[in-house]
Formats: C-alpha cells, structure tokens, sequence
C-alpha cells in the first residue's frame, strides 16, 4: 500500500512540476507580447523579385465557399504569370467539380484543377499529390473556407526570401464571429492563440507552428523531409516537427491575416478537438524522443517544442493531478504544498490552448474592448475541451486499426456556414 | 434548523459571488455589443497610401475650391468641412506659398492646394497638408507635415518633413533634411548627405549624390576557412557556428549560419544568405537575399540582388547597388547608414532610422511621429 502512495506522491509531484513549467510559459509569452521586443522581421518586404508559386485548396464537397477563395486568389496583387492556382477536388459529391472547371476554363493557365477519384483519402493525401502537379518553388495552401486579402500571397511569401525559412503561418481570424457564444469565444481563444502564443514563439525564436491553412511550404525543404505525411491526422503539425528536426525554421507572420469560419455548434467544436488532439498526440509520439535528442536550434527551441507536443496532454493532466490530490488526502496523506501549487498552476493554465490571461492580453492587443467581458465563459468552454480532449484520447487507443498499425484516414472536415454576410462580397474586389 | 439555514445562506452566497463574477459577462452575452470581425490591416501598408487618401480628398474638394476662386491670384477660404485653405488656381502661373494679393496674417491652420507649381521660403512651417498638382520647390531650413506633388518635388538642405511626402515626378532631398514617416516617388530619388529618413520607395534611389565616397568598413583581412566547414544539405550550406569566406570565393548554394559570416573582398554568393551577423568586404555580388538577426555591414562597390532583411543595423558601402532597374527589391532594418554613391531600386525601410553618409555616427533615434508610432506599434 505504502509503495503505491509513494507512486501517486511521485506522479502527484511530476505533475504539478509540468504544469509549474506550463503555467511559466503562458507568463512568459504573456509578458513579452504585452512589454517585449517584437520581431516582423519579413512584413516589410514589399518589394522583391517574386517567386512563382501554387496555391493548393484541398476541397471535399466544397460548393458552398470554392467560389469564394477562387475570386479572392484571383483578386490578389500577386504577379499573374508567377501564380498557379491549384484546388484539388478530393471525391466530392456535390457541385465542386463542375465549379472548379469552369473557373479553369475562364481562367486558362492559372486555375489548374486536380480531380482525384482514388488513391488515400484526406487533406495531407491531397496536399502529397498535389505537390507533384506544383510548379515554382514555394507550395502556399488554404483551406477551402478561408477569404485571402488582396496582399495575403505576397507576406506569406516573404519569409521565404530567409534561406532558413522552411514553412511560413499566417494569422486566422474568425470571420462568424457574432453567431452565438461558441463562435464569439472561439474568436477569444483564436486571438490568444496567434496574436499571444505564435507571435511570442516567433519573438523568442521558439518554435512557431504551421497551422496547415494560411500558410506556405518550401518545396525544397518538403523534399528535404520526404514530402507530405499520408498517415497522420494533423499534416500541419507532423510537418512543423520534421522540418525543426531538418534545420528548417517556420516563421510566423502576425500581419498576414486571412478570415475563417469557426463552429457554431458544439458537436462540431467538439468533433474539431478530438481530431487535433488525435493528431498533435500522434506527433507528441512520433516525435517527443527525436526532439529530445535533437541538437538544432537551442536548448529554448527544444523545450517549447516539447512543450508544444504536450499542449494537449494539460487538461487531462489536471484532471489526473486533481484525482490523486483527493485520493492522496482520503489516504491520509498531508498533500497541502502540493495542492497549493495544483490550485495555481490550474488556474493559469486554464484554457484551450491559452490561459485566460493569454486571451485578456489578446483582447487589449486587437482592441476588443467589451467581447474581453466574455471570458468567465471561457470556464465553461474549457470544460467541455477538457471532455473532448479526454474522449479523443480514448478513441485513439480503441480506433479501427488499419494499415501499418494506423486507423485508416477520411476526410474529416469542419462543417461550412458560408458567413460572409458581415463583410464586402469578396467578387466586388475582382478589378 | 440554524445549521441547515447556514448552508444554504452560504451556498447562496457562493452562488452569488460565482454571478458577481459573471454578470459583466452575461451583459456582454445579451447586449452583444462587440461582435464584429476583427478588421484586417488591409492597405495601410502601401507606402503611397497616406497619399492617395489625401489626393481622394483634394479630388473631393477641388470643385469647391474653383468655385470659390474669382480671379487669378491665390485666395484664403474656408471649405465646407470647415477646413481654412490658402488655394491657388491653374491659371496662377508659379507662385509662393501664401502669397498673393491678402496673404494671410496666421498660416498655423492652414491647408495649401495649388493647381499651379509652388515654391516655398524658406524657413517656413506648413502646419497641414500641401498639395501641389505642379512641381514643388521647397526653401531651406522649412518644416512640413505632409507633402503631396504631382509633378516634381525638390526640399531645401535642413528641410523636415514630419508625416509623409509623395511625388509624381522625381524627388530631391537637400543635405541634413529628415524624412518623418513615408517617402515615396515615381521617378528618381535623390538624398543628399546627411538625409535622414525612415520608409522610401521609388523605382531608383540615389544615397549622397554629389558626396565624396568614404569608406565605411574595413574588409576583413584574413579568411582561414572555407564552406567546408558547414554541412551541405538541400542545396544550402547549414552550420551552427561562425563561417568566413575568403577573397574571391564563389560559394554556389544558400548559406545559412547562425554565428557570424564574414565575406572577403570580391567573393561571390550565388544564393541567398541568413546569419547572425554579416560582415563583407568591397567588390562582393550577392545575388540572392540577406536575412540577419543582428547586423549586416557589406562594403563598397557590393551588388546585393534579393531583398535585404537585417533585425539591428544595416551599413551599405558606397557606390555599392541593391536590386535593379525592372527587378526592384526592399531594404528593411532596424537602423540604416547608406554610403555615398549607393543606388537602390525599390524600398527601404528603417524602423528606427536611416542616415545618408557612410562616414557618419549611427543614427540616433528620435522621437517619432503619430503615423510612424503606428507603424511600430503593431
């Protein structure tokens, strides 16, 4: 018994060091977007010799929003002979295809259409195919939903003029913001999410993410790492890691902001969550030891990179930390130190992907002076991510098991609202 | 009894103060008074885009204006917007600014519209915008605030202009005059010595006309080692650690350190550079980009083809050129110091401040305008 209580004091004490370590971090970010010096290195690049580049947007059953994205890329202060479009329509049933050939009929040269009717279904089996067809040297993708301003091709490209620059993010802005309370809380947390965490990784050279829309790829560093990952469920994270482990950099670009829809409906929310705790957990797996070992980039880079990996494995282990707090004081053991540093280190780390105070300093930052009222309801929020997250868990570990010990991939996309309504029709840009 | 009402007096006030916390919210959730999209940056960060704001103005109000204007000479009216405005008509031939027949006692509030070419005193102060749909001859030693012409444009030495300046034609800047904010042209740029400034476009700029090339840095002397040192991968020379170059060197493939690469007098790089530090002697042709996270110092007569992204100070030697006539490019750092001589196709942006004079002091920086705090402050 007494060997058993040691074990849970032991896991107890791992525990509240790991969140002390994230509760640091979600200061440390905090605090230097809000007092530090901030680095956009690459948004001055106005002007430069442009590279050709394709734009790929995987699209499965899409005829709500290709339209969209087709006459926004059109619209794009992009050089028109350096620019190939690319959509891959991925089996989809509806009318995608029949729209997608007639923009490429219109617009001969520059809409290149991919239809795939076989093979692995899924974005990063699109993205992997479509990447052959790609011409230029820089692979800039978008998801179907997403409405590019007219200067978005040219900053995404821009870091790319750095040597080191691997893949580059952008800033997503939900666009359906006033919905209801799920979508003006998840325009919260997405706030927190870009203007705090990325843009603090990209000030102290830490490790910025590649979000897998609104972003770009070198061709030459996606060769170097072995091309796009057909078995694994976030294609963005798995490609972050491998270019890091490859001594390629992901930049990100806090000026280069593109509009997306967020969920309206908590399945929807909650089926979003599973799939990226899914996939940030199967990185976590593949790639925490490399990571590890690794010598690129600094001891800080190694750490945030690690702690990155981990991001999704915070909520349940609160949950757990809480459980053996209550076990440990039933058994009669005096955990009070503990349970002091649990109840801060709970609190600050509470949040999806950013503390509370992570969103507050985001709401400043954007000048959101009333929506920054919401946040007691980011609890609730939190809440039911923790149960999704949980639950992703578990259905990774019972899933269907296919292929090489994977389950097999589907695409497993966002439901589209098309709520463009609150904004300058996209085709009235068009020159 | 007594122990059952406790709990659920304190039960209600657990209750209460857990809503305490949530009302602002709930008020929030049922007036919904922010629930707009966040509005995207947009076009502000064209450099022309001060200036076509204020030339849709000008369009706006010229009607009125010629309206307003009986006879030949340059009048003071007060617009419709309530704008005090010194207006000169095309007919008026070439005129002084706030001149003519009654030429106002106070220009403080001032704006000044001119169809006709415009020549300024000096030491004057133009407190609001001028406009010219002519050429624009500024005296010495005269401040402005912004400046809009839609021909050619041309400041006095000793000149300030504090937010913006744009020019149809080509711009000449007079030695030790201080370009606030954004700078922009059509034609050539020209920047005498001792020019300060912060954002410049044009399709050429010319840095130090007329100015004795100095040299600014010594190249480095001595080049042990060679790219060998690093590992190549992906056509890319990758290494954590310093490189040198020797003299005369081509390298052919990226370079990408993160200690300090020093380049010798004359070497080649066909490809683009990230590094720490970059430090390279005269004669040497990049012809791709150069990103470093600190300083960059190349030397004279260097071709640079890329754009040019350096986080501290970048020193560019004279006569040296950076992009090309039809293959423009951007400069962007921190601070800037351009040597004489330096031709530079395209922008560039210094944060903080650029200095013309490769033989001067870094550049100090200075208390910015509202527009350039803006541009800082993302």
């Amino acid at each position: 018994m007494s060997i058993i209580l040691t074990i849970c004091l032991w896991l107890l004490g791992a525990i509240v060091v790991v969140m002390a370590i994230y509760t640091v971090r979600h200061y440390v970010f905090t605090v230097n977007r809000l007092f530090g010096r901030q680095r956009h290195p690459y948004v001055d690049v106005t002007v430069a010799r442009w590279p050709h580049i394709t734009v790929v947007i995987a699209a499965h059953n899409e005829e709500l929003v290709i339209e969209n994205i087709l006459q926004a890329l059109l619209a794009c202060d992009y050089p028109r002979e350096r620019l190939t479009i690319l959509p891959v329509n991925d089996r989809s049933t509806d009318r995608t295809r029949e729209i997608l050939d007639d923009y490429a009929t219109r617009h001969p040269g520059v809409i290149l259409p991919l239809h795939r009717t076989e093979g692995t279904a899924g974005k990063a089996a699109a993205l992997r195919e479509a990447t052959l067809l790609a011409r230029g040297e820089i692979l800039i993708v978008f998801d179907a939903d997403y409405t590019p301003g007219r200067g978005l091709l040219r900053q995404l490209v821009a870091p790319f003029f750095d040597a080191r620059v691997g893949a580059v993010m952008g800033r997503v802005v939900p666009l359906n913001v006033g919905r209801n309370l799920l979508t003006r809380m998840l325009d919260l947390e997405r706030s927190a999410g870009y203007q705090v965490d990325q843009q603090a990784r990209m000030n102290l050279h830490l490790v910025p993410q590649y979000g897998g829309t609104v972003g770009g790829v070198r061709l030459k560093a996606l060769t170097d790492i072995g091309g796009w990952r057909e078995d694994t469920l976030t294609e963005d994270t798995d490609l972050t890691y491998r270019l890091l482990l490859c001594g390629w950099e992901t930049a990100y670009q806090n000026r280069s902001e593109c509009y997306e829809e967020v969920p309206e409906e908590w399945p929807v929310r909650i089926r979003q969550i599973k799939r990226w705790t899914n996939g940030h957990n199967q990185a976590l797996r593949d790639y925490a030891g490399a990571v590890s070992v690794s010598h690129l980039g600094g001891l800080a880079q190694r750490v945030d990179a690690l702690l990155l990996l981990g991001v999704y494995a915070v909520a349940p282990m609160t949950v757990i930390g809480w459980i053996l707090t209550i076990l440990l004081w039933y058994a009669g053991q005096n955990v009070t130190g503990w349970v002091a540093f649990l109840i801060v280190a709970s609190y600050s780390t509470l949040g999806n992907f950013a503390a509370f105070f992570e969103v507050a300093a985001a709401a400043r930052l954007d000048g959101y002076n009333r929506r920054v009222r919401l946040l007691p309801f980011l609890l609730a929020g939190y809440l039911v991510s923790l149960v999704a997250v949980i639950r992703g868990m578990a259905s990774m570990r019972r899933g269907p098991v296919g292929r090489n010990g994977v389950r097999p991939l589907v695409w497993d996309k966002t439901k589209r609202y098309c709520a463009n309504d609150s904004l300058e029709p996209v085709s009235a840009r068009v020159p | 009894m007594i122990a059952v009402l406790s709990i659920a007096l304190l039960a209600l006030g657990t209750v209460g103060l857990f809503l305490l916390a949530l009302l602002p919210a709930l008020r929030e959730h049922f007036a919904r008074t922010d629930t707009s999209a966040l509005r995207l940056s947009g076009e502000g960060a064209d450099i022309r885009f001060f200036a076509l704001s204020f030339q849709r103005y000008i369009d706006r109000q010229l009607p009125e204006l010629r309206s307003n204007a009986f006879g030949l000479g340059p009048i003071v009216t007060s617009l419709s917007d309530r704008t005090c405005t010194w207006y000169s008509p095309p007919n008026a031939g070439r005129v002084t600014l706030f001149g003519g027949d009654s030429p106002p006692g106070n220009t403080g509030d001032l704006a000044a519209i001119s169809e006709a070419d415009v020549r300024v005193p000096d030491g004057t102060t133009v407190a609001r915008e001028l406009f010219t749909s002519g050429s624009f001859e500024g005296g010495t030693a005269s401040v402005y605030r912004a400046v809009l012409a839609k021909g050619d444009a041309s400041f006095g030495r000793d000149s300030t202009v504090v937010r913006w300046v744009d020019a149809g034609g080509a711009l000449r800047v007079g030695r030790n005059s201080t370009l606030w904010g954004r700078a922009s042209c059509w034609g050539t740029m020209r920047l005498d010595d001792g020019t300060r400034f912060q954002r410049l476009a044009a399709p050429r700029i010319e840095f130090g006309v007329g100015a004795n090339p100095t040299a600014p840095v010594a190249g480095p002397s001595a080049f042990p080692a060679e790219p060998s040192q690093a590992v190549a991968a992906s056509g890319r020379w990758l290494m954590d650690d310093d490189l040198t170059i020797r003299e005369d060197d081509v390298v052919d493939g990226d370079i990408v350190i993160t200690g300090t690469l020093t380049i010798g007098r004359g070497a080649t790089i066909n490809g683009s550079v990230r590094s720490g530090a970059v430090i390279a002697g005269d004669d040497c042709v990049f012809s791709g980009s150069i990103v470093a996270t600190e300083r960059l110092t190349v030397g004279e007569r260097c071709r640079i083809t890329g754009p040019v992204v350096v986080e501290g100070e970048a020193v560019i030697g004279a006569e040296s050129r950076i992009g090309d006539s039809g293959d423009e490019t951007t400069i962007s750092a921190l601070l800037v110091r351009v040597g004489a001589g330096v031709v530079l196709c395209g922008e560039v942006w210094a944060r903080k401040q650029g200095i013309v004079g490769a033989g001067s002091t870094a550049p100090e920086p200075e208390p910015l305008g509202v527009a350039d705090e803006r541009a800082l402050s993302w």
